[in-house]
């Protein structure tokens, strides 16, 4: 697949590229479509609709794609597949210069898919393309080396509501949170200690871990662009993100922990052990849904400027 | 004179008397030092100084404790870290 996955700035280009003068054109359920996925037209197949309030949102298989890799999207990503539009797919895929077929299209989007974006909620999957033997044997391997954290389907339900309030609803989790990060790590601590009667090291490290990587991949990984001011406007100085934000971002960080842990090298029976481990916090986190999450997010006031720019 | 042979001997015996253990100690010593170096082949401690560090961390402890069959703390994984690196340096880094 081409680069970046579906970020905002993915959604802008789909946007941008969408004709803002006339009507929101709508998609029937196993329409075949084109769909926008960063900087690249591709076919897909509508899977599913919902008609949201005064949008539809779609559903959607890339033709020839692995499923791993199917989204909910807005209408304002797809395209209707008429002579006309395809003509415009094979220009713009031109232009990126990143067919999918190629080496270079993917490798770009290894290193680039970790933008944010929808992609939070398709449970943490490595790269999107098409099965051709003999091509970058190499990143197939590391990509199986990826350790699978399965998301409990009501914490994906989180993950996609999340996305929808951002990014479709223009709307933000309202800062500090309580509990903040660094609370639901002490809560997970003490739920563990009662649990084994004592705090097993690992766990302490584990803990440590992820808080680390939070604080540093919230503004890099973590964050939708209709979030960024947000995030400048809270984080100054020392302050550390795992003592403003809460579960809402927290989760969209195990969405993108296989991508991270593949940097340690982790060996196969120590990362099986951490999956176990991994799995059981987030089963705590699901357990503790009600209290943790936001059910609602704020227009905030900033925001409505940004979404106008936008 | 009599009483200095006498200490002599008796610090003799008492380097005896504890040989077994303390060799017993030195090769327990040496094999988790052996083990650790082994397991820095698989988890570079520069890594220890950027955000991966705890679960680089994470990897060392659980390679001692399958080696070893008991668990080890973050602390005595530092610390016989800290016999081969100057490990305030790579905190200085963090």
């Amino acid at each position: 697949m081409g680069s970046s996955a579906k970020d905002d700035s993915s959604t802008d280009n789909g946007d941008s590229n969408a004709d803002p003068s006339s009507e929101p054109v709508l998609f029937a359920e196993g329409e075949k479509v084109l769909a926008y996925h960063g900087p690249c037209i591709y076919e897909a197949k509508v899977q599913k609709v919902e008609v949201l309030t005064d949008d539809q949102r779609y559903f959607v298989h890339y033709l020839g794609w692995n499923k791993n890799w199917d989204e909910w999207v807005g209408g304002s990503r797809l395209l209707k597949f008429t002579d006309e539009n395809v003509q415009k797919q094979q220009e713009l895929n031109k232009k990126q210069g990143s067919d999918k077929n190629t080496k270079s299209g993917r490798s770009s989007h290894h290193k680039s898919k970790s933008s944010t974006g929808t992609e939070f909620f398709a449970a943490g999957r490595g790269k999107k393309r098409k099965v051709e033997p003999g091509i970058e044997e190499k990143d197939t391997i590391s990509d199986d080396k990826h350790v699978k954290i399965p998301i409990p389907p009501q914490l994906k339900k989180q993950l996609i509501d999340d996305w929808n309030f951002v990014t479709q609803l223009g709307k933000l989790v309202k800062l500090p949170r309580s509990p903040c990060v660094d609370d639901i790590l002490t809560k997970y601590l003490d739920y563990r200690s009662k649990k084994d009667g004592h705090i097993a090291d690992s766990i302490g490290e584990i803990l440590k871990g992820l808080r680390s990587y939070f604080d540093k991949s919230l503004p890099m990984l973590l964050l939708y662009n209709k979030e960024r001011q947000q995030y400048h406007e809270e984080i100054k100085d020392d302050i550390s993100p795992s003592t403003v934000y809460g579960a809402e971002h927290f989760l969209r960080l195990f969405v993108k922990l296989p991508e991270l842990l593949a940097y340690v090298n982790i060996e196969e029976e120590t990362l099986a052990k951490l999956q176990q481990k991994l799995t059981d916090f987030l089963k705590f986190m699901k357990s503790n849904q009600s209290t943790f999450f936001l059910s609602t997010y704020e227009v905030v006031a900033g925001n409505c400027k940004e979404e106008e720019d936008d | 004179m009599e009483g200095r042979d006498e200490e002599k001997e008796q610090d003799g015996l008492s380097v005896h008397s504890q040989a077994p253990t303390s060799s017993a100690s030195s090769l327990t010593k040496v094999e988790l030092e052996l083990r650790l170096l082994e397991a820095l082949e698989i988890y570079p401690v520069a890594k220890l100084q950027g955000m991966h560090r705890h679960f680089v961390l994470y990897g060392l402890m659980d390679f001692l404790r399958r080696s070893f069959g008991r668990d080890f703390s973050s602390d005595e994984v530092l610390q016989l870290l800290d016999c081969f690196y100057n490990l305030e340096m790579l905190v200085l880094v963090i």
